[in-house]
């Protein structure tokens, strides 16, 4: 466990404190990691109240559970994961997915590294955001998350097939969108 | 797009979204907060319920318990009195006896014999039932067939039918002279002196043997005895309709 401090105290303490119950450290412990987790939220949720909701019911949880962390691994990895879980939960009724095609399948072959390299957070995020909610699970899974298809498949309740289809077309759409704000940024700068 | 720029691509994205980090909104913590608070207050709520001892049966059962139980003593109430009602009407079967008495007679068609007989007399042995109707003992407390409602069964006490009869007729002692002791041959006392000693409001008609020349017995009726007897002042007050 990292010994990063906050306010004067110790990770551990305020693990120890949030167990306990008491606000104090709950409160600390959601300004340490609120910002990480809301952009997590951001990333899954289509548009900002859903995400606010997704970081409300996120907490919770971690707060409820606290006392399940047994300190083996990283404890923002382990909140990280508790709002990934809850985003896939909130998302798995709601999205159909299907596996596609090869012919449907297409890869955006010539898009410009430069374009890329200038993107800033928030222009990705949005670009994310655009995405249908299959897509934009199954890229955040695959790509931020570093999950396998496999345990993809697992999670989301598909086949590996599909989940590998699923992030072959989110790349497709997000490398036209940057393609088309590169060129853009190209006729704004001329 | 080969393996390497797609990996490039990934990678560029995942660097730039890790490295996000969005505020979130003003009143985000209260709203976790107010749930975190409403949950424990809900357990505790929970717990209060949980712990209170429950009643075996909720109110609505006990009542609907009580009720049918209610009903069905009054069911059971109702049925004994009817039944009650109904034994008063059953008649009492009388006790039969069933042993008959039957007395054996043998006759022979062969006449008795005084001399010795060669052959084995054929002895036809015939039952004769003396009395086929069979005894039947009515016990002391028999009843009539049927009884109304308020009548009350009062027992039946036979004589004997020789005692009976008996009862019914009249039994004159002899007048016996004192002085010799022997029955004398006036016999002058008739039946109708008698009941008027007995019953003298009673009106009868009395049968007064007379001799006359002729040979046959005349009968003479004696007439009615003109009385203003009545039945009494009381049915007379209380029937005045009637009469």
């Amino acid at each position: 466990m990292s010994s990063i401090t906050y306010q004067g105290y110790t990770e551990q303490q305020i693990i120890a404190g949030c167990v306990g119950g008491e606000r104090k450290f709950q409160q600390m412990l959601y300004n340490m990691f609120s910002g990480k987790m809301f952009a997590v939220c951001l990333r899954y949720a289509g548009e900002y109240n859903a995400a606010q909701d997704l970081l409300q019911e996120g907490f919770v949880k971690v707060f409820r559970n606290m006392e399940k962390f047994r300190g083996e691994g990283s404890f923002e990895g382990w909140i990280r994961r508790i709002f990934v879980n809850t985003a896939i939960e909130h998302y798995r009724k709601q999205v159909n997915l299907y596996a596609l095609h090869d012919s449907e399948v297409k890869y955006y072959e010539h898009y410009d590294t430069n374009a890329l390299e200038s993107l800033k957070y928030e222009d990705v995020l949005k670009m994310i955001q655009k995405l249908s909610d299959g897509y934009r699970t199954v890229f955040n899974l695959y790509i931020i998350e570093g999950y396998s298809h496999k345990e993809i498949g697992e999670m989301m309740g598909i086949s590996e097939g599909t989940s590998k289809s699923q992030l072959a077309r989110a790349r497709y759409l997000l490398q036209k969108m940057i393609m088309q704000n590169g060129e853009v940024a190209k006729h704004s700068a001329n | 797009m080969d393996d390497k720029s797609l990996k490039n691509f990934d990678r560029h994205i995942e660097q730039v979204m890790n490295e996000g980090s969005v505020t979130p909104p003003f009143g985000a913590w209260n709203r976790i907060a107010a749930e975190l608070e409403a949950a424990p207050a809900a357990g505790v709520a929970t717990g209060a319920v949980g712990t209170t001892t429950q009643p075996l049966f909720n109110t609505g059962a006990v009542l609907g318990f009580i009720s049918g139980a209610l009903l069905i003593g009054t069911l059971i109430t109702g049925w004994l009195l009817y039944n009650n009602y109904n034994n008063n009407s059953i008649s009492v079967t009388p006790v039969v006896n069933t042993e008959l008495p039957v007395e054996e007679i043998v006759t022979t068609t062969q006449p008795v014999a005084t001399e010795p007989v060669l052959q084995a007399p054929v002895e036809v042995k015939t039952t004769r039932i003396v009395s086929t109707t069979p005894k039947v003992e009515k016990s002391a407390t028999e009843v009539p067939a049927k009884l109304q409602n308020n009548e009350v069964a009062a027992p039946t006490v036979k004589l004997p039918m020789d005692k009976q009869k008996n009862t019914d007729e009249v039994y004159y002692f002899p007048p016996v002279d004192i002085n010799t002791g022997t029955p004398t041959e006036n016999t002058t006392a008739t039946a109708d002196e008698e009941d008027e000693d007995n019953d003298a409001d009673e009106v009868k008609i009395a049968k007064k043997v007379t001799q006359s020349s002729s040979s046959g017995e005349r009968i003479k009726f004696k007439k009615k005895r003109k009385t203003n007897w009545t039945y009494g002042r009381l049915n007379k007050t209380k029937n005045k309709s009637k009469f």
